[in-house]
C-alpha cells in the first residue's frame, strides 16, 4: 500500500508534513486517532477504491476520522466523495440516486452499492455533500477540496496546543469545516457522533479545549451547562455560525473570556465559507457591501443577501434550478437590514412568521429580547390560529432560581419597546431546554 | 367543561389581554362583540385568546377550517362539548 499523502500535496504550514506520525489529529471518545492511523485508514479505502474500480464513493459515519480518512483516500484516488447523513446502513436509495456505486460505513470496508444507477459518473474528485433540507427531499451541492479549504487559515504552526471541541455533527458542512481545519492546521480536533451538550462540555473540561466553534444556541446551552467551570477553559477562540449570531451571546462570551478571540462566520453549504466578522460585534460592516471580503462581494436584493464567491459550491449534482441570479450572484436566503454602519442578520427568508400578512422573523425576536434579565435562551416560533394565521410564540430558558412572573413582564416590556406590535410573542412559556436540530440550529417547529 | 365554565375561561383570558393593553376591562357576557366591539381588542388578541383557549380545553374546533363567530356567546359554543 502506497502511502496517502497530505492534502492536495500542499504542504502548507501546519499540514502534517510537518508534523510527526504519531501526532493526534483526533479524539473521539477518549480514543485518540494519529497522523500515521489516520493515513493507514485512508489507504485501506483508497486502495478498496482502486481495486474495486469505484468512482464515486458514499460514507456514512459520525466519527470524524473515518471522514477524514474518505475524504484523503478520494483525493488521492481522484474519486468522488458523497457524504451522507442520517443514513439506515441498509439503505442505498440517497447513495444510488446520487450515482454512488461505493458505500463505506465505520469498519472502513468499501462495498458496492445495490443496483448502481446505470450510466457510471465520471469521477472529478468532488466533494458531495447534501443540503441540511429542512423540508423535502435534501439537494446535492458539489464542491471542489480547493473550495472548501478556502477559508482555512493555516495557523500558528508548530503551536501545537490548538485543541477544537467538535459541536457540530461531523457529516454535516459545518463538521467538514472542522475536520478540514484539523488535517491542515496543526491542532486537535475532540469529539464524535452526535453533539450532545453534556458529553460536550465534559470534554471540552477532560481535554481542556483551546478553541470552539458551534451555533449560537450551542454555544448558550455549553455555557449554560458549564456554569462556572466554564472559566476553567484555556479558550483562545470562539467561533459562532450556523444562525444569527446576536449581541448579547457575543458579550456573554467576551465576559467569560476576556482573552479569546472572537468570531463570527458567515457560510452555507451552496455558498461555502464566505467571511468571518472579528470585531465582537452583531452583523458585519456596512463597507463590505462595497469592498470585497475574503474575495467575496456583497450586495442586498429586496431585503436579502446576495453574494458572490470563488468558494461556492460548484453547483447542485441534480436539480437544475440554482439559487443563481442572472448575473451569477448566488440568493442566500438570509434577510438582512443596513442599521447605521452595521448590516445586521434578521433571519431565513423560509422561516419568516407570517402574521396576518405581516412578516416577523423569529430571529429578530430572539435577538430583541436576549438580554433580558435572567433569560437563557429563548425560541422564537409560529403558533397557527384561525384569526391571523400565524402568531408568535416564545419559548423561554430562564436562569435557575429566576422569577417566572418577573421575566414575562420583562419580556412582555421589552417586546413592547422594541418590537412592533405583529412581532410580539404571544403565547409564552417557560421551557427546561431549547429545542434543537441535528444540525445544532434552533428548531423552529412549534 | 359545560358552557358556563368556558364563558369563565374566556372572560379571564380576555380580561387579561386587555388589561396587558392598559384598557379598562368591561364586563363580558354573551352578546360581547369580540372585535371591533366595546372591548377594543385587535385581530392579533383574538388570535391569542383563540390559541389559549384551544390549549387549554384541549380542543380545537378550528381544525377542520375556520367557523363563523362574533360574540363571546358564539365562541363559547364552538368550546363547548
Amino acid at each position: 500500500m502506497r502511502p496517502i499523502r497530505p492534502i492536495a500535496g500542499k504542504a502548507r504550514p501546519g499540514s502534517w508534513a510537518d508534523r510527526p506520525p504519531d501526532t493526534e489529529v483526533f479524539i473521539e471518545d477518549d480514543r485518540p486517532v494519529t497522523i500515521s492511523g489516520l493515513q493507514l485508514m485512508a489507504g485501506k479505502i483508497a486502495a478498496q477504491l482502486r481495486r474495486g474500480k469505484f468512482f464515486r464513493c458514499a460514507v456514512f459515519s459520525s466519527r470524524p476520522s473515518v471522514l477524514a480518512a474518505a475524504i484523503l483516500a478520494c483525493e488521492d484516488a481522484g474519486r468522488d466523495l458523497l457524504v451522507l447523513k442520517n443514513q439506515d446502513p441498509d439503505d442505498d436509495s440517497v447513495a444510488r440516486a446520487a450515482g454512488a456505486d461505493a458505500l463505506i460505513g465505520d469498519e472502513m470496508a468499501v462495498r458496492a452499492v445495490k443496483e448502481p444507477s446505470a450510466a457510471p459518473p465520471s469521477p472529478r474528485g468532488e466533494i458531495l455533500i447534501p443540503t441540511s433540507g429542512t423540508s423535502g427531499v435534501p439537494k446535492i451541492t458539489r464542491h471542489s477540496l480547493s473550495g472548501l479549504l478556502g477559508r482555512v487559515r493555516s495557523g500558528k504552526a508548530g503551536s501545537g496546543s490548538v485543541r477544537w471541541l467538535l459541536t457540530y455533527q461531523p457529516f454535516g458542512f459545518a463538521g467538514l469545516q472542522m475536520i478540514l481545519t484539523v488535517l491542515v492546521t496543526d491542532s486537535v480536533l475532540i469529539g464524535s457522533g452526535e453533539p450532545e451538550v453534556a458529553r460536550l462540555a465534559g470534554q471540552a473540561l477532560a481535554h481542556r479545549v483551546t478553541h470552539i466553534s458551534g451555533t449560537p444556541t450551542m454555544w448558550r446551552s455549553l455555557l449554560m451547562f458549564l456554569g462556572d467551570s466554564a472559566g476553567e477553559l484555556p479558550l483562545e477562540q470562539a467561533t459562532l455560525g450556523g444562525e444569527v449570531v446576536d449581541q448579547a451571546i457575543l458579550d456573554k462570551i467576551r465576559a467569560l473570556f476576556p482573552r479569546a478571540g472572537i468570531s463570527h462566520i458567515y457560510a452555507s453549504t451552496e455558498a461555502g465559507s464566505l467571511f468571518s466578522v472579528k470585531d465582537g460585534r452583531a452583523g458585519f460592516p456596512a463597507a463590505w457591501l462595497e469592498e470585497p471580503v475574503d474575495g467575496v462581494r456583497l450586495r442586498v436584493r429586496e431585503g436579502l443577501l446576495e453574494v458572490l464567491s470563488p468558494r461556492r459550491m460548484l453547483g447542485y449534482l441534480r436539480e437544475p434550478e440554482s439559487p443563481v441570479t442572472a448575473d451569477g450572484w448566488l440568493a442566500t436566503g438570509d434577510r438582512v437590514v443596513l442599521r447605521g454602519d452595521r448590516v445586521h442578520f434578521l433571519g431565513r427568508a423560509d422561516s419568516v412568521i407570517n402574521v396576518g400578512g405581516a412578516k416577523a422573523a423569529p430571529e429578530e425576536v430572539e435577538a430583541a429580547l436576549l438580554d433580558v434579565a435572567n433569560v437563557l435562551d429563548l425560541r422564537a416560533y409560529a403558533v397557527p390560529n384561525p384569526v391571523t394565521g400565524f402568531l408568535v410564540g416564545l419559548d423561554i430558558l430562564a436562569a435557575a432560581g429566576g422569577d417566572e412572573e418577573r421575566i414575562r413582564k420583562d419580556i412582555a416590556a421589552a417586546a413592547a419597546a422594541k418590537l412592533e406590535t405583529y412581532k410580539r410573542p404571544r403565547v409564552v412559556r417557560f421551557v427546561g431546554a431549547i429545542p434543537r436540530d441535528p444540525s445544532g440550529k434552533k428548531s423552529r417547529k412549534p | 367543561m359545560n358552557a358556563a365554565e368556558i364563558k369563565a375561561r374566556i372572560a379571564r383570558i380576555l380580561g387579561k389581554i386587555i388589561e396587558a393593553k392598559g384598557l379598562p376591562v368591561p364586563d363580558i357576557g354573551d352578546d360581547t362583540v369580540l372585535m371591533g366591539g366595546s372591548l377594543g381588542i385587535d385581530s392579533l388578541d383574538l388570535a391569542e385568546l383563540i390559541v389559549t383557549m384551544t390549549e387549554e380545553c384541549r380542543k380545537d374546533p378550528f381544525a377542520a377550517g375556520l367557523l363563523e363567530f362574533r360574540t363571546v356567546g358564539e365562541l363559547v359554543k364552538l368550546y363547548a362539548d
